[in-house]
Formats: C-alpha cells, sequence, structure tokens
C-alpha cells in the first residue's frame, strides 16, 4: 500500500490527485510500464481473483448503460443506442467500458485529466458530485456529446470516476440542430458546458438546470438525458463501491492498475501475433468548403487539407501514427485534435483487434504518435469550431483501420480483414421550424448511424448497417421518429447500384423520402458535414471501388395532396435513377443538395417531400470482374443491383424471367464479357515507370487546381519529415512548392 | 402393471436438446422424464419422454397409456417448436404487403439486425456483424400507397387498386398466406382491415383461399420493423409448428384424452394449440420455469422470487414481484429484434457446457462465448470435443459423480476432463488443474452473481426483499456459489429443478393477454377536468378489451364469471420513448383523483426502478398503451406437504462419501440421494446431493434444510 499522508489531498492514501497523476506519469517515462508496474504479483499470484473483480467492474457499466438507455428521452439514445458509460482510474485512465459510442471512452478520461491540472481539487469534489463537459477545447469529438463524470469516494478518498456520454440533438447553436452549418469558432456553436459542477448528493443544481433551460432549444431532452446520465452513474459508482467492500481498497487500487498494464501488454502481443512489422501510408484529405453559409466573409472559404498519416508497427508490436506534414487548422469545424485522434485510435483499435471485452487505457498506451502543434490536427486557439472534429477520425480513421487490416491479410488473418466505411458528405436531416405538434422545433435525426453501407470483408460483402463510430448500429423504428418529426416516411429503402464496387462489394445504403406533416415552415440544413465531396480517402481495396455519396433532393409546392386524391403514385425510393420517381410523379420546385454544410435554400411545408440518401463511403474489396455470379444474382434478385451495372461492373450478364421473377446468368456471355474487359485493361496499362513520370511532369510544372496546390504547400511548409520524403519520392528539387495562381 | 397413480397433469418442455416431462398425480407426487427431442415430428420425443418418466412409478406407458388419458385434466407443451421449421427453412410460401417503401425491411432488419441478441464481444467487432436471411424473398414483398400518422389520420389513404394487383399477383405466385402490415396499424387497422377485405373480395373471385395475417390482430404493438419479424414468425412457422402439435394432441386423443392440447406462451400464458397467435408460443420454453416459480411464489407466499435457471449455454434470470411477471413487448431473440410479448428474462452466456481457454495473447482466462452443447458436448462426454468445458471442471472437482450422471444413463471420463483441462489451460497458466478448475467455477459464479445484482438493480430492486429459485440442469449445482454474499430471504430449490420448465407448464393458469393502443397525454400543469377526461378514455378502452377478452374465452367455453381481469397501463413521462407498465390501483379510472392515483403508481415503480433525481414529472405524462389480462384458473399440481422428520437423512439416503476439491484442498464430502431425503432432514456441507437429473453441490459452511414442501433451502451453518 502506498504511504498514507492524513490530511492531504482527496485521492487514494491522501496523495492529491494532481500527486497522483504526476507520478503516475513519471513512472510511464521511468518504466515504459502503466505505473511502473514491471512485476504483476496480483494477476501471478491468483488469476482468478483479477477476473472476478473485473467480471463485477464490467457488469456495473454494462448496467449503467441499460438504465440510461430506459430513461432517455431522446430517440439517439433509446433506438439509436448514441451513448456509452465507462469507469476510469482517479488519474482518468478508463478501466472498462459499456458498448456504444465507444469513440468517447479516452477523452472522458482527458477531461478527469484536465480537471486535475486546473485544480479542482482545491475548488472541491466531493461524493455525490457530477461534472458535466462538451467542451472540445478540453476534451471530445464535437459539442453534442456530453459528458457526465461523477467521482467514486471509498473512506473520503478518491478512487475513481464514472463517466456517460450521450449524443444530444439540439445544443443552442448559432443556428439549430447539433453539428451547425457555418459555425466557424467555438462562440457559435452553442452550449459550453467546460467540466462545470453539475450536481451535489447526486441531484442537480439548480443553477445547471437553469443553464440548460435557457441554453438550448430542446432543454427538456437535455435535461431528461443528464437525468439517465446521473442515474448510471450512480448505480455504476455504487456497484464500485460494494466490490472496494469485497475485495479491500488496496487489492482494488492494484488490481485496476494492473488490469490497465495487462491490457497493454496483451495488446502488444495482439499485434506481434496477429500483423507484420512494416509502414503504411494513410494520407486523407478533408474538404471544407464554406463559401455558401452563413459565415462572416473572412471565413467564407473552401479549402482542402491534407493528414499525411503514416502508421507505423514496430517489431515489439507498438503502434505509431505520424501527422507530420498535416496542413494548417482553420476557421471552421472540421479541424481535430489530438485529444479527438487518441479516441479515434481507442475505438478503432477495441473493435478491430481488442473486442476481448478487456480494452482499456491499456490498449491505447501501446500507440505512440506525433501530432503537430498548429495544424489541422492541433489547432493553437482553444477557440476554434468543432462541429465536425471527428474528421480525421471519421475519414483519415477509418482509412487507417483499413490500412491494419492489411496488416492482418499479410499474416494471414484473412477473416478480420474490413474495408472501412467513412462518413460521407452527410446530408444529415436537420430541421429546424414548426413541428407536427405545433412547437418550435429543432432536431438533427440520426437514423443514417443504422444505415450507412458497410465495407467489404476479404471473404463477404460489407453489410448494409455500419458506423465506424459505433459498432452496435441501429436505425431506430419509423413508428418512434415519427413521435417527434414533422415528417411521414414514404419509404426507407436501399438504394440499388449505391455499393462500393468489387469481387465483395461493401452494404448497401439507404434512402429515405418524407412526406413534411403538419407543419407550416420547415427548414433543412444539411450540417457541417463536408469533407468527402471530391477526394474519397476511402478509395477501394485490392481493385475494389469506393462506394457512392450523399445527396439528398426537396420538393417545395409539391403537388402531393392532388396526387394523393387522384390516387396517383408518389415517391418511396428512387425508381429509375436516369429520372427518378421523385421528379418524375411529383411536380413542384425541385432543390438537389448533394452537399453537406448548409441550409437547403427553399423552405418545407405540409405536403412537401424531402428525400435523403444517407451514402458513406464504404469500399468494395476486390477486382468487381471476379465476382461471383451467384452473389450477382442475389442482389439482382433483391431489386439492389441493375442490370447495367451488373454488365457494366462485374461483366456478368444475366436474364430476367418474367414467369419466375428471378435473374439467370448467361454464363458463356459472362466469359466473354470478363475475357473482352481483361483485354481492355491489358492495352490500356502503363508501365509503373511511365505512369510516375506522368505524373511528375503534372506536379513539376503545377498543373493542378489551385485548391490542391494550396493544400499542398502548406504541407511543404509546416512538415518537418514529410515535405522531404515527398519531393523525393517525385524527385522534386529540395525546395520544391507549388506556384499559386 | 406400475402403481395406481391418478395422474392429473402432464407438462413438457420440449428444448433443443432434451424434452422433458414432469407428470403429477392427484396426490401431489411428481415424475420427471427425459428424453432426446425430435425435432422433425416431436411426438416421438414427447412420447419417449412420457415412457421414461412413468418407469418410475412402474408403468409400461405404451401398454398403460389409454388406462390413465382420459382422466388427465390437462396436458401443456411448451418448448421451441418452430425452431426446427426456421433452422430447416421448411415453413410457408408467405407474401407479404407492406407499406410502400419499406420493401427492403427484411434485408435491411433496421440495421439492428446484423448484431441483434449477439454477446459484448461479438456487439463490438464488425466483423461478426452479418445479416439474416430473410424467409420471405424479396419477389414476394409488395409495397401499395397509403400512410397513417401518429394521430392515427390516414394521410395518404389506402391505394386500393394497388391492394388488388398486389393480391392477386401474390395468389399468382402461389403463395400460401398473405401478411400484411402498414405502418401505425396498431393505432389506427383502418387499412389493414381493407386490404383484408379485398384481399378476401379476390380470393372469393377466384375461387382460392388462403390464410390473412394482419399485423393490427396479431401483433399490435410500436416499431414496424420488430412488428414485421413477428408477423413473418407467425405467417411463416406457426402452421408447420401447429402441425407438429396436433400429431402430439392426434397421438394423445387417440389414446383417450379427452382436452384440446394446450401450449404455454411467451407471455406467460396458456392456450389451446388453435389459438391464432401462435407465434408466442414460439420459443416458449424458458417462460415455462418463470411460471412454475410463480405459482410457487403464490402458493407458499414469497410474493418476491427470483427465478434462475441454469442450463448448457446460458443463466436466464426471471423476476416474480408481488406474485406477478414483467412483460418485455420488443425482445432480441434468435439473431432478431421481434416483437413477441415474452415475460421479461435477462440472459447471460454462462452455462455449464461453455468452453474454457486461454487467450493466448493476454494469458487471461476466457469463458465461453460458445458452448459445447450436446454434441459434441464436453470432453468428458468423449464425443471429439478436445477443448475443456465448465462441466469438465465440475467432473474432475469430484462434484459430479462420474458413474451417475443422468442417473447413470450416460458415461462420462473423468481422464479424458483431467487431461484437456491441463494441457489447454492449466498449464499454460502455471497453475494446478484443480485450482484452475475451481477458479472457474468462482468465476463463472460471479459472472451470474453480478448478473442477478446487475437485473435488480436496473429495477431499483434490494436482494433482501427476495427469495431465488434455482432450477434447470446446472442451477442446483452452482445455486450456492451464484447466491453467495448476497442477503436473499431465502435460496432454495427442489427435486424436479431439472424439469422445472415443463412443471411451470403445468402449473399455470390459462391467462390472454390484450393490449390496445390509446392516445392519453397529460401535459404539465391538466386541470381536474382534462384529468377526467383521459380518465375516461383509459376505461373505455379496458372495457372494451374486456368485452373482447370475455367474448374469446367464452368461445374457447369459460363462462364469463370465471374470468378475472387486471387493468395494466403503460405510462411514461412526456417524451419519453420507454414507458412503464402498471397494474392500475383500480379496475376503472373515473375521477381526476382516480388519474391521479395512477400516475402515483407509475411514478412509485418509476422511482424504485431507476433512482428518485430520474423522476421529471415537470414535464407531464403520457399514456399510449393500454392492456388487460383475462385469466381463468386451471388445475393445478398439488404441493404435497410431508410431516417433517428428523434432521438426521435416513441411511436409505446416504450414498456414502467422495473426495471433492473445494477452498484449494481435497475434502471429503457426503454424498445422499435426493429423492430420499426427507421432510425435517438437514444435510451439512461439504455434501453433494444427487439425483438422476441434477446435482446439488452444498459448499462448506453451508447446510440444506429439507422443508414440509420438500424444497431444499440452502442456509448457513
Amino acid at each position: 500500500m502506498e504511504q498514507k499522508v492524513v490530511n492531504k489531498g482527496i485521492g487514494w492514501g491522501g496523495n492529491t490527485l494532481k500527486e497522483m497523476l504526476d507520478k503516475k506519469k513519471q513512472l510511464w517515462s521511468d518504466t515504459g510500464c502503466y505505473y511502473g508496474l514491471q512485476e504483476l504479483s496480483l494477476s501471478a499470484s491468483a488469476p482468478f481473483k483479477l477476473e472476478l473483480l473485473h467480471a463485477r467492474l464490467l457488469a456495473a457499466v454494462i448496467a449503467g448503460r441499460e438504465t440510461t438507455r430506459m430513461i432517455s428521452a431522446a430517440p439517439q439514445v433509446r433506438e439509436v443506442a448514441e451513448l456509452a458509460v465507462a469507469l476510469y482510474t482517479p488519474e482518468g485512465d478508463c478501466l472498462l467500458q459499456s458498448t456504444g459510442i465507444i469513440i468517447h471512452i479516452t477523452l472522458m478520461g482527458q477531461v478527469v485529466e484536465w480537471m486535475i491540472e486546473q485544480g479542482y481539487e482545491e475548488e472541491g469534489i466531493n461524493d455525490g458530485d457530477c461534472f458535466t463537459s462538451n467542451d472540445n477545447a478540453i476534451s471530445g469529438l464535437h459539442p453534442p456529446d456530453v459528458y457526465d463524470i461523477t467521482p467514486i469516494f471509498w473512506e473520503g478518498e478518491l478512487i475513481g470516476w464514472v463517466g456517460t456520454v450521450i449524443m444530444e440533438l439540439e445544443i443552442g447553436a448559432v443556428v439549430p440542430g447539433c453539428m451547425p452549418s457555418g459555425a466557424t469558432d467555438r462562440f457559435s456553436e452553442g452550449l459550453r458546458l467546460s467540466a462545470e459542477k453539475s450536481a451535489e448528493n447526486d441531484k442537480h443544481l439548480k443553477s445547471f438546470e437553469r443553464r440548460i433551460r435557457f441554453g438550448s432549444r430542446t432543454p427538456d431532452l437535455l435535461l431528461l438525458n443528464r437525468k439517465g446520465a446521473l442515474a448510471a452513474n450512480v448505480k455504476v459508482r455504487e456497484e464500485v463501491k460494494k466490490a472496494v467492500a469485497e475485495f479491500g481498497i488496496d487489492y482494488y487500487m492494484g488490481a485496476t492498475r494492473e488490469l490497465v498494464e495487462l491490457e497493454r501488454r496483451a495488446q502488444l502481443e495482439r499485434v506481434k501475433r496477429r500483423t507484420v512489422p512494416g509502414k503504411f501510408h494513410s494520407p486523407t484529405t478533408i474538404e471544407v468548403d464554406l463559401t455558401r453559409t452563413i459565415a462572416p466573409p473572412t471565413h467564407a472559404i473552401g479549402r482542402v487539407t491534407l493528414i499525411p498519416c503514416d502508421f507505423h508497427i514496430k517489431p515489439d508490436g507498438r503502434y505509431f501514427l505520424d501527422f507530420d506534414g498535416t496542413g494548417a487548422w482553420g476557421w471552421h469545424a472540421a479541424n481535430t485534435t489530438p485529444s479527438a485522434i487518441q479516441g479515434a485510435v481507442s475505438m478503432i483499435l477495441t473493435q478491430t483487434i481488442a473486442y476481448t471485452g478487456n480494452a482499456n487505457q491499456g490498449t491505447s498506451l501501446a500507440v505512440d504518435m506525433n501530432v503537430p502543434y498548429d495544424s489541422f490536427v492541433w489547432p493553437s486557439t482553444p477557440n476554434f469550431a468543432s462541429g465536425w472534429l471527428f474528421s480525421w477520425p471519421l475519414s483519415g480513421g477509418v482509412k487507417w483501420m483499413t490500412q491494419q487490416s492489411h496488416a492482418f491479410f499479410c499474416r494471414g488473418f484473412v477473416e478480420e480483414f474490413r474495408s472501412g466505411v467513412t462518413t460521407s458528405s452527410g446530408v444529415f436531416g436537420a430541421m429546424t421550424g414548426k413541428d407536427h405538434l405545433g412547437n418550435d422545433f429543432n432536431f438533427l435525426s440520426t437514423e443514417a448511424a443504422g444505415c450507412w453501407g458497410g465495407g467489404a470483408f476479404a471473404t463477404r460483402d460489407g453489410v448494409t448497417a455500419s458506423a465506424a463510430f459505433m459498432p452496435n448500429v441501429d436505425m431506430g423504428s419509423v413508428e418512434i421518429w415519427e413521435l417527434m418529426l414533422p415528417t411521414l416516411w414514404l419509404g426507407r429503402k436501399l438504394l440499388p447500384d449505391s455499393c462500393g464496387w468489387g469481387r465483395y462489394r461493401s452494404g448497401y445504403s439507404a434512402l429515405s423520402t418524407f412526406l413534411i406533416y403538419k407543419t407550416p415552415l420547415l427548414a433543412f440544413d444539411t450540417s457541417a458535414t463536408f469533407l468527402e465531396d471530391k477526394i474519397y480517402p476511402n478509395i477501394g481495396m485490392f481493385g475494389g471501388y469506393p462506394s457512392q455519396g450523399a445527396f439528398s433532393k426537396l420538393i417545395t409546392n409539391a403537388n402531393t395532396k392532388e396526387l394523393i386524391s387522384q390516387e396517383k403514385p408518389l415517391a418511396h425510393g428512387m425508381g429509375n435513377p436516369d429520372q427518378s420517381d421523385l421528379e418524375k410523379n411529383i411536380d413542384g420546385d425541385l432543390t438537389v443538395v448533394t452537399r453537406g454544410g448548409i441550409f437547403v435554400d427553399s423552405l418545407a411545408k405540409d405536403g412537401d417531400v424531402y428525400q435523403c440518401f444517407y451514402g458513406a463511403i464504404a469500399s468494395g474489396v476486390g477486382d468487381p470482374i471476379k465476382r461471383d455470379p451467384a452473389l450477382a444474382r442475389k442482389d439482382l434478385d433483391n431489386g439492389l443491383l441493375g442490370i447495367e451495372r451488373c454488365r457494366s461492373m462485374h461483366c456478368i450478364e444475366a436474364k430476367y424471367d418474367q414467369e419466375t421473377e428471378e435473374w439467370a446468368v448467361d454464363e458463356g456471355a459472362t466469359a466473354e464479357l470478363r475475357e473482352k474487359r481483361s483485354k481492355e485493361r491489358l492495352a490500356k496499362g502503363i508501365p509503373a515507370k511511365e505512369w510516375w513520370e506522368k505524373r511528375r511532369q503534372h506536379l513539376a510544372e503545377g498543373r493542378l487546381p489551385r485548391l490542391l496546390k494550396v493544400m499542398y504547400n502548406e504541407s511543404l511548409t509546416k512538415g518537418q519529415r514529410w515535405p522531404g520524403e515527398f519531393r523525393r519520392f517525385w524527385n522534386l528539387p529540395e525546395t520544391f512548392t507549388f506556384k499559386e495562381d | 402393471m406400475g402403481d395406481q397413480r391418478d395422474i392429473v397433469l402432464i407438462g413438457s418442455d420440449a428444448g433443443g436438446t432434451m424434452t422433458d416431462m414432469l407428470v403429477v398425480d392427484k396426490a401431489g407426487e411428481f415424475i420427471v422424464g427425459k428424453a432426446s427431442t425430435t425435432p422433425r415430428d416431436q411426438s416421438i420425443g414427447f412420447a419417449n419422454s412420457m415412457i421414461d418418466a412413468a418407469e418410475y412409478w412402474g408403468m409400461d406407458w405404451q401398454k398403460e397409456a389409454k388406462n390413465y388419458l382420459p382422466g388427465i385434466a390437462g396436458i401443456i407443451y411448451s418448448g421451441t417448436s418452430m425452431l426446427n421449421t426456421l433452422l430447416t427453412r421448411t415453413g410457408k410460401k408467405i407474401g407479404i404487403i407492406l407499406t410502400k417503401g419499406f420493401e427492403d425491411s427484411l434485408i435491411h432488419e433496421r440495421g439492428i439486425g446484423v448484431h441483434a441478441s449477439y454477446g459484448y464481444q461479438d456487439k463490438i467487432h464488425p466483423v461478426s456483424h452479418i445479416h439474416n436471411e430473410p424467409f420471405v424473398p424479396k419477389k414476394l414483398i409488395r409495397g401499395v400507397t397509403e400512410r397513417i400518422s401518429m394521430f392515427g389520420e390516414a394521410v395518404v389513404p389506402l391505394y386500393q387498386g394497388e391492394v388488388r394487383e398486389a393480391v392477386a399477383d401474390l395468389l399468382d405466385r402461389g403463395v400460401e398466406g398473405i401478411a400484411v402490415l402498414f405502418l401505425w396499424s396498431y393505432l389506427n387497422p383502418q387499412h389493414e382491415m381493407m386490404a383484408a377485405a379485398i384481399a378476401r373480395e379476390i380470393m372469393k373471385e377466384r375461387s382460392q383461399e388462403v390464410p390473412l395475417y394482419l399485423s393490427c390482430e396479431i401483433v399490435p404493438i410500436t416499431r414496424e420493423n420488430s412488428r414485421l419479424n413477428a408477423l413473418v414468425l407467425q405467417a411463416y412457422g406457426a402452421e408447420p409448428a401447429r402441425e407438429q402439435l396436433f400429431g402430439i394432441e392426434r397421438m394423445l386423443h387417440q389414446d383417450g384424452y379427452k382436452h384440446p392440447l394446450q401450449v404455454a406462451l411467451a407471455d406467460g400464458g396458456i392456450a389451446n394449440i388453435r389459438y391464432p397467435a401462435l407465434f408466442k408460443a414460439c420459443f416458449s420454453g424458458p417462460v415455462g420455469g418463470i411460471l412454475g416459480a410463480k405459482y410457487l411464489s403464490q402458493e407458499m407466499d414469497m410474493p418476491n422470487l427470483l427465478c434462475t435457471d441454469m442450463g448448457g449455454t446460458s443463466f436466464d434470470l426471471g423476476l416474480i414481484m408481488g406474485g406477478e411477471c414483467s412483460i418485455l413487448r420488443e425482445i432480441e431473440l434468435a439473431r432478431t429484434v421481434l416483437n413477441i410479448p415474452t415475460l421479461v428474462m435477462d440472459s447471460i452466456g454462462a452455462g455449464c457446457g461453455m468452453y474454457l481457454s486461454i487467450d493466448p495473447e493476454s494469458k487471461r482466462v476466457d469463458i465461453g462465448p460458445d458452448s459445447a452443447g450436446a454434441d459434441p458436448g464436453p470432453v468428458c462426454y468423449m464425443m471429439g470435443n478436445e477443448t475443456p468445458t465448465v462441466m469438465d471442471c465440475v467432473l474432475i472437482l469430484g462434484i459430479l459423480n462420474p458413474d451417475y450422471y443422468l442417473g447413470g444413463k450416460v458415461e462420462v471420463d473423468w481422464d479424458a476432463a483431467y487431461k484437456a483441462i491441463k494441457e489447454k489451460c492449466a498449464d499454460p497458466l502455471g497453475i494446478d488443474p484443480y485450482d484452475f478448475a475451481e477458479g472457474v467455477l468462482d468465476l463463472i459464479n460471479v459472472r451470474m452473481r453480478e448478473h442477478i445484482g446487475t437485473v435488480l438493480s436496473v429495477r431499483g430492486y434490494s436482494p433482501a426483499d427476495y427469495y431465488v429459485i434455482g432450477y434447470g440442469g446446472a442451477g442446483p449445482t452452482f445455486l450456492a456459489g451464484y447466491t453467495a454474499g448476497l442477503p436473499f430471504k431465502g435460496v432454495f430449490t427442489v427435486p424436479w429443478a431439472a424439469a422445472f420448465s415443463a412443471f411451470g407448464c403445468a402449473a399455470a393458469d390459462y391467462l390472454h393477454r390484450y393490449q390496445k393502443s390509446t392516445l392519453v397525454a397529460l401535459p404539465p400543469g391538466s386541470d381536474d377536468g382534462m384529468k377526467q377526461f383521459m380518465a375516461m378514455t383509459v376505461s373505455a378502452s379496458w372495457a372494451e378489451l374486456e368485452e373482447i377478452a370475455a367474448r374469446e374465452m367464452e368461445e374457447e367455453g369459460f363462462k364469463r364469471e370465471e374470468i378475472s381481469f387486471k387493468q395494466v397501463a403503460y405510462v411514461r413521462y412526456s417524451q419519453q420513448l420507454e414507458d412503464v407498465e402498471v397494474i392500475s390501483p383500480l379496475p376503472r379510472l373515473v375521477t381526476a383523483q382516480d388519474m391521479d392515483k395512477l400516475i402515483e403508481a407509475f411514478e412509485e415503480t418509476y422511482s424504485r426502478k431507476y433512482v428518485h433525481a430520474a423522476m421529471f414529472p415537470e414535464v407531464g405524462y403520457q399514456i399510449f398503451e393500454i392492456g388487460l389480462l383475462a385469466t381463468v384458473s386451471r388445475p393445478k399440481p398439488l404441493l404435497r406437504k410431508y410431516p417433517l422428520e428428523g434432521k438426521t437423512p435416513p441411511g436409505e439416503a446416504e450414498k456414502g462419501t467422495r473426495q471433492v476439491y473445494f477452498g484449494g484442498e481435497w475434502r471429503k464430502a457426503n454424498l445422499y440421494e435426493m429423492d430420499l431425503l426427507r421432510s425435517g432432514n438437514e444435510v451439512e456441507g461439504l455434501a453433494v446431493i444427487e439425483a438422476p437429473s441434477t446435482t446439488m453441490f452444498v459448499p462448506l459452511g453451508k447446510k440444506v434444510i429439507v422443508d414440509e414442501y420438500k424444497r431444499c433451502w440452502l442456509k448457513e451453518v
């Protein structure tokens, strides 16, 4: 046991939390082991005792999550399960976690660490307190993700924390919703809770409730979710106390540290067993276009930023992510931060390699990073906007995950190979106006979280439901969403031909069609989601292709009432893509939106029709012309694959039998098509050296769009290692930069 | 000719592996039979299990069934009757008519279908996620234009021409049934009823008839995708399952049984096998145990009873509160989300058949999540499995008698179990195989104990208010372990624990549940006038349901005065998506004060279920659904009382001693035969009480007291 100092800090053994944090860091620095644990005496002497404790604590966080789900009023919690609960050490290191939006697990711990560094202890941290935070300048992914964090005391000493995260759908920003278009700094992003005390004695403070009451357009939802989170935290805290009573505080503290160190070592071992050492280039570009938003002219710009992430797998099992060469941060909502990247790393490891149920801080400790300050991945001001702070996590991070898949594949773990799915240019359905009950209304529909087509596997097709930030997806029920929204679903269908093509295709994404209902006024905001309109980071694997990006369509002044009275066709899905049902069947004023980050110009009202394709960029795996015709036939039969695409992408000829309503593959014609395609490819192919020379010529002569030249110049200027590598690869002069027009 | 017995009831539970039979005579004596389940023709497994049971009373059932069946008052079946139909995909060819635009629902599965009913590890590991193959191909799904809103308003009227076209088209395709589901039909069934009328008209014109399945009649519950899955289950799988049940009934009738065969429903009801919504019976087996516990709870004055069922693959919990069970209306089962009203059961993967391994990377012990099941079974079965299981640990520790497994009918190999545990697990960890085996039991016990704690705490209940019954094949073996340290009122098992689900079926009332959607809102500050209006709205709905219930049950042969009703409301704070089932304190709400009493009951339940801080009366209340329980009492097994005898078990019950590894050392354990213990006997640990189909372990520091009902209570020494 550590030496007890009487009447000093509130931490274990009478230490201050700051002392504990400093000691932990020092021991890590000195030994490379968590809390300096070079010997794991508790697990070695009594392995089952440790497992017994772990089982109890895991059960507690799972129970906490269920409690919140039951209490919450918000469909994204009850229906889509956008929440998670985790347990932490006094220093803010994660011990274990529930399912849910696990990207936040590490980040909540960083809030604790920040509180310690800020000296909260001196201001007072007491049993029964709760601290609430959604401030990304401290830690987090974006303002809608609200963290409620409760300390756990044992005999007057703080022995840990429990945190619950819930995604909110309205956060009181400059425009309604939770990821406001046009927000360019923190002051336009709404309610900021900077790790502030929200409850004492397990009861919310009136002052906090008033803050919420006047800080959001949907305060009841926000408050009810806080109550759900608090209830979960209290339950977990009490369970932890019971465990401490049974195992003893000395054992608990020692065991929790060993659990982290055990997991760190396990993670290194997993990497050594399942991957091959080496280096993967994993560059990502992030597109930001604020030229059509409400942003002030100084911020209303369009730009593309390069994040040239290099991923090293070291022979000792450590990962190293190097962001050297990343471009500049800007006054837009898509910057990212070191903490957001750490959250993404933890999230991706948990669902790809550390899915045993034991993932904790130790998993992340096996990863080192170089994140350059004063860049897109680490803005040099706390005032940056953060609505889409998970830009790299959900684009570059997913690409990194795919690179990790390569490493599994190389080692023979073929079944573990999965290509990624990034959230696309979004087109989330954020809405504002009046609802069907006559109330003022602001909402962001997150049904998309359960209907992004997932990336293909190396041995099978992707599924039609996948989200990188939350593995246990659910689109929710229309009959529940319609309680909240002034819209009636006319359809929720998969969009044919929207997959990423390949020998194994990605999953199809969904297209929802809505009849605007009982509202005189509804505005649509596609949210601060504007990353991959033109350049896809997730480009396909082993010859596969990326899938189709998102879009939405709105018909205002629609003649639906007339059509309905005459029993004429409406629109329920895409129909014929050349002239969609929406355009063919419904008269009115059509607006097509193919990018995020904007308000749709037209205002909708009762009877109008809105259609939203929740396309995410998921990639296929393998050469599409090697696809098993039986798989293509199944897609044809299910109406997901059109015959034209079947021919052009897969070189498969099939005929439809009206009688059986089934497709039959013409094997002879298929073989011919495939042979012809192979010959065409060979005829078009050029040696790699020749291709390289042509591309080099383009670069040397500056034959690039201006946006890209600016992008490269930022990276060439800011980078330390990357510029040299770039110039050497393309054989460019040592001081080469692009001349901007 | 065996014993002269006056058999009055038979309960059966056809599980995935074994069919259990519980036979009850007028004096309240039970016998338990077991035989392999025969999925293709379940009447064979049913008959074999009955033959096995009858042997214990010295009867040759094949010859003597005719002497007994005419006098039996009830035979109830529960089990996984539809599972074989689903696994072999041999259900009916069904067509579906849906709200247009929702034709992809079975392919997309709301997203959740790719991981529904997975455990923790598979849920967070997307490589495990995969879609279910739909039971109805897309070509047999037709969308028709219509839309009803959350207010029940027909915003888009039913395009009747499209219905005609769809019905004719599906009939042309040779469908054997048509299922119809429109959004919000449970609130306003008008469009589904119209579609049914059109379908009947067309069938009449074509002189062709197939059954129609309307979601508003069969599954009037919110969440369209779960409703569709349940409806498909009914349309696709119910009739083949019903055929199986008719096969059993025919067999019984041939030998003189006079009544209809009855079936247990997942919601705790019992129904004639001709009951239309037979899908509710598709996974009723586990519910049987809760029904049995409910009966004991009511008969033995244990209003709060926790049911714990440990089998080969899972550990299931059910809660009886105040003699009643709660209902869940959407469940994850067999990798699907379904609207099957089901007695609340919380399950985790913790069973005796679970595999054990050492994670090569973390060097930590893994239990499960997969189970060896009955085939290949644990290593000791010698059927080809080389990976040790929990049961192998129980065996090598000396708890399980290798010569008396399933009454000696199944041979088990101790050496093979020991070798596998040593080589695969203990040696890599560097510990003694017996320490490993005992550690596994500790760990699985703690997982189960935590599961119990979670189930109680999430609902705000305390163990101190509950009795616990342990059953299932492995329940009595682990009962002391998984209840240790929790301050329950009492912990017990019964000699018929291994067939407790079958017992539950025999002990259940004839019960039907009814529900109806309603739109009752009490905004903050509602005055008495508003409350009274809403009270009357609720009461009118209850009256309507009571009328339907009485009519249906009269048609089933019951008299109106035999039926008793319980009124239920599903209440939530405004804007919440999850409601709370509240048994109404009054049979009718007439005044504003009556409505207040219902709200008080809701808040009392709510604050107990969650925490006080979660209450939110400021936003008002909503009731979107009300329900009714209609019950008719049935003959039940008599719970016989035996005179209390001395503490010392009779000599015939003693089976000698065996070395058992406990607390890190080998110790002598006394052995007893459970059936021969007498009321009043006490058995102090370390002891093993053996029965043909289960083994009760009594650790050091514990004792078992057999009471007048032959309940075996675990007590501190």
